[in-house]
């Protein structure tokens, strides 16, 4: 085994993979290290499905995408709180991203007839985000780069402000390897539920993570002991509603259920906590995962009855069916009188008059109820009756570390490191450091990747 | 093809599963693959389907009890076949013609009655039409439903099974042998070559059956005729591709669970030994062993087609009826 790399590359998700792939444009000599054994590989990248760009008409969407509302965006659900040099830099190198993939030969969708809110600025990986992850672990292998699976780095040793060496621990056992330059690529820390227990206390026990069980932060700490400048805090994640019999890890986007807005939700005490009809689900389906966070033993439950079944996406999971309220209740392990009273109440609140509809902002909404519903106010009386429970799903965190524009990690003083970098969730919060928006991750992870990978090199050499 | 249908019923997951041609790509980009706790493994549980739906539509139905096992029930019919011929050998003519050496025109039809040869070999056909056919028509009652396949249907049908179009799978290939191999044409080349192997050796028979019956002309024919060329050509191709594919099988098998693989191998090591036992009949022809090995041969045949509506043979019924299927539903969406 070689114990030098010009280019070490930690971590083989999407931006640990665009990083490498734009290293080696320029050198051979590259190690890159993942956590996960072979079939595991790729990270939370498998379970995605689409990017962001900005673009003019194209074949892979329905519509064009300027830079300007690209950016605006990102400053709206941001709350203005983006680095919005960062911000302009990923917006304008995004053009590049449809070339770029197929330069790797990952297929993209063409257009999606008008089946989805994000058809517009968004492309489709063919195959999702595991035919992309393996098109580019196929590159990185006819490219000659080295990949060690089932391999963690553990640390990092610096001189000065440079990355001299990297402490890997793999299937043989603990070595270090020297390093020209070193690309961190190892995701979010959404996987280590002991560490989010500092702020979140025993909370976590409940926690379901959506993505891969290898994103355990463990960079994220070496760098911390390091002095490196950091942003964010544990407090911080994005959650959704997953059904509460998901697997611990690894459930993916399967596990997601979007009954809220055609239902009533209730905690485990039998009692609604928020509108679930407030605005349009696209952009209220990531708030629940939070709200349910908040929850007595972060639970929540949907109630729908038959004439809303249909309203929403299958589940995964069937769910838990009754006759009547009370019936459900038990099964569900609510209080049966809380319930009752809960779907009395809301349904004596409805507006008698109203035009139901799904598709838009519609005018059936309760009144008079302290947590009110603005929108799809049915009443719930058609048996049979159907109940999900929720748990919050992690899908990632915004805790990371502070980079320039060539992706160098910033220290406490402010000062660039000379050949130490950083790409994908680990960054991502410079730019998106809250709220949510869709396809953006990778985003980030390809552009501040392909960036981090060539300015890797020429660090590695000086 | 999925896309459209909305609800998923029986019917309609043995439609897909006979879509299916177990090429690998869904399994290389299901992020929900083992060791994922759901453990999903659409080709497994597709190959388990289809080879419900051969047993669940053979014809006759009872039938179906042999179609799982496939060696055993392969070997009784081999028995049997060469019971029967044998028989037949014994009920006309010298006791050892068999271990003469006998040549010229109609040599094979002292060995076997040239009349006998025919009418069994026309029952047979027969059969496999008629149980193809009946198996065929139960399954297109179940998935097709309502909805009335065309002639422009089995056109396309026809193109796309001839074609190997889906084994391209639009430029992808199969992930093929092993699962986490890239994309490649190796699936579609061996299966051309039996494809295109088999129907040569067809041709050869058909074109036998012209010569001796319209023209007169009896076999064995010259090395430079229109059976022996098409039948030398379609027998080493099929030798080469059925072994290729028992060797791919093989090697990738440890990878795999895919429950169609008993019946694929009973298959092709029939294909493989009726391919070899005809070469072997035209190399010995002039010799003392062509009578043996003729009985032999023809008894590889009749394995071949009395088990043709129930192993693996029986693919292109389903198979052709399903892509069929699958133009329809494409026409009426428009698409
Ligand atoms: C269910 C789900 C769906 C999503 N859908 C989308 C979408 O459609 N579009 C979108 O843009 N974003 C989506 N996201 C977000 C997206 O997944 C991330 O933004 C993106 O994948 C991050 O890429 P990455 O390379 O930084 O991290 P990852 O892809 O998670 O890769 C990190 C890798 O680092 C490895 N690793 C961790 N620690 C170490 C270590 N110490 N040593 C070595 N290796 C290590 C891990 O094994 C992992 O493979 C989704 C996320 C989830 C969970
Ligand atoms: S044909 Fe290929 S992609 Fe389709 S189900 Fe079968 S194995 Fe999967």
């Amino acid at each position: 085994m070689e114990n030098s790399y010009s280019v070490l590359i930690i971590g083989g998700g999407n931006a640990g993979l665009c990083a490498a792939l734009s290293a080696a444009e320029h050198t051979s000599d590259i190690l890159l290290v993942e956590a996960a054994p072979k079939p595991e590989r790729g990270g939370n990248t498998k379970y995605t499905r689409d990017i962001r760009y900005a673009h003019d008409l194209d074949g892979y969407t329905t519509g064009e995408y300027p830079d300007d509302e690209f950016v605006n965006d990102v400053v709206r659900v941001t709350n203005n709180n983006t680095d919005v040099d960062l911000l302009k830099m990923v917006v304008s190198e995004s053009r590049n991203i449809p070339s770029w993939l197929q330069n790797k030969d990952v297929l993209i969708h063409r257009a999606l007839k008008g089946t989805l809110h994000l058809g517009r600025t968004n492309l489709f990986m063919f195959g999702g985000g595991k035919a992309m992850i393996n098109s580019y672990y196929a590159a990185a292998e006819k490219l000659g780069i080295k990949i060690e699976y089932n391999t963690k780095c553990t640390d990092l040793e610096f001189s000065g402000n440079r990355v001299t060496n990297a402490s890997l621990n793999g299937p043989d056992g603990n070595r270090t390897v020297k390093v020209g330059s070193v690309v961190v690529a190892s995701g979010g820390l959404e996987a280590n539920l002991e560490w989010l227990s500092e702020y979140w206390g025993s909370a976590t026990g409940n926690f379901i993570v959506r993505g891969t069980r290898y994103n355990r932060g463990e960079l994220l700490r070496v760098l911390l002991r390091h002095k490196t400048k950091t942003i964010g805090n544990l407090s911080q994640f994005h959650s959704v509603a997953v059904d509460a019999r998901s697997p611990k890890f690894d459930g993916g986007i399967v596990t997601r259920i979007d009954s809220i807005p055609y239902s009533i939700t209730v905690n485990r005490d039998g009692n609604r906590f928020y509108d679930e009809g407030e605005d349009l689900w696209p952009k209220r389906y990531a708030i629940w995962g939070r709200l349910i966070a908040e929850q007595p033993g972060q639970l929540a439950f949907s109630i729908v009855d038959s004439k809303a079944i249909n309203l929403f996406l299958p589940t995964v999971f069937e769910p838990v069916r009754d006759d009547t309220i009370s019936g459900l209740a038990i099964k569900l392990g609510i209080s049966p009188e809380n319930l009752s009273r809960t779907v009395m109440e809301y349904n004596q609140s409805l507006k008698r008059k109203c035009t139901f509809n799904p598709g838009i902002l519609d005018d059936c909404s309760t009144s008079g109820l302290a947590v009110p519903k603005s929108h799809w106010a049915a009443p719930i009386d058609s048996p049979p009756f159907y109940g999900y429970s929720f748990r919050p799903g992690i899908t990632f965190t915004y805790y990371g570390v502070k980079v320039n524009s060539k992706g160098q990690v910033l220290s406490d003083d402010g000062n660039p490191s000379r050949n130490l970098f950083a790409a994908g969730e680990i960054m991502s919060g410079n730019i998106l450091s809250e709220g949510y928006l869709a396809g953006f991750g990778l985003t980030i992870g390809t552009v501040f990747g392909i960036t981090a990978g060539k300015e890797a090199v020429s660090a590695a050499g000086s | 093809m999925i896309e459209y249908r909305r609800e998923f019923k029986t019917a309609d997951v043995e439609y897909v599963s006979n879509l299916c041609h177990d090429c690998g790509q869904c399994f290389d980009v299901c992020p929900y693959t083992p060791p994922n706790e759901f453990s999903v493994d659409i080709p497994k549980i597709l190959s388990e389907i289809r080879t419900e739906t051969y047993r669940k539509y053979a014809t006759p139905r009872k039938m179906s009890l042999f179609s799982g096992s496939g060696i055993g029930f392969t070997l009784m019919l081999f028995g049997f076949s060469f019971l029967a011929l044998f028989v037949i050998y014994l009920s006309s003519g010298n006791y050892l013609r068999i271990f003469m050496a006998i040549s010229g025109p109609g040599s094979f039809y002292v060995i076997l009655s040239n009349d006998i040869l025919d009418v069994a070999g026309t029952l047979i056909l027969f059969f496999v039409v008629l149980a193809w056919s009946i198996s065929g028509k139960k399954f297109l009652k179940e998935v097709g439903g309502h909805s009335n396949i065309g002639l422009y249907d089995l056109i396309r049908a026809f193109f796309d099974s001839f074609g190997e179009k889906w084994f391209r799978g639009g430029g992808a290939g199969c992930n093929y042998p092993h699962r986490d191999e890239r994309g490649s044409y190796k699936k579609m080349i061996t299966h051309s070559l039996v494809l295109y192997g088999f129907l040569l050796d067809f041709l050869a028979t058909t074109s036998a059956f012209v010569e001796q019956d319209f023209f007169h002309v009896l076999p064995p024919y010259p090395i430079l005729s229109m059976p022996v060329i098409s039948g030398i050509t379609g027998g080493v191709m099929l030798i080469i591709g059925a072994s290729l594919f028992l060797i791919f099988d093989y090697i990738s098998s440890s990878e795999k669970d895919v429950s169609m693989t008993p019946i694929d191998r009973t298959f092709l090591v029939a294909l493989l030994l009726t391919a070899f036992t005809g070469l072997l009949v035209l190399g010995f022809r002039n010799t003392s062993l062509m009578g043996t090995l003729l009985l032999i041969h023809l008894s590889m045949v009749s394995v071949l087609f009395i088990s043709a509506p129930y192993g693996k043979f029986v693919h292109l019924v389903y198979r052709f009826i399903s892509i069929g299927q699958y133009h329809l539903e494409k026409r009426l969406h428009g698409d």
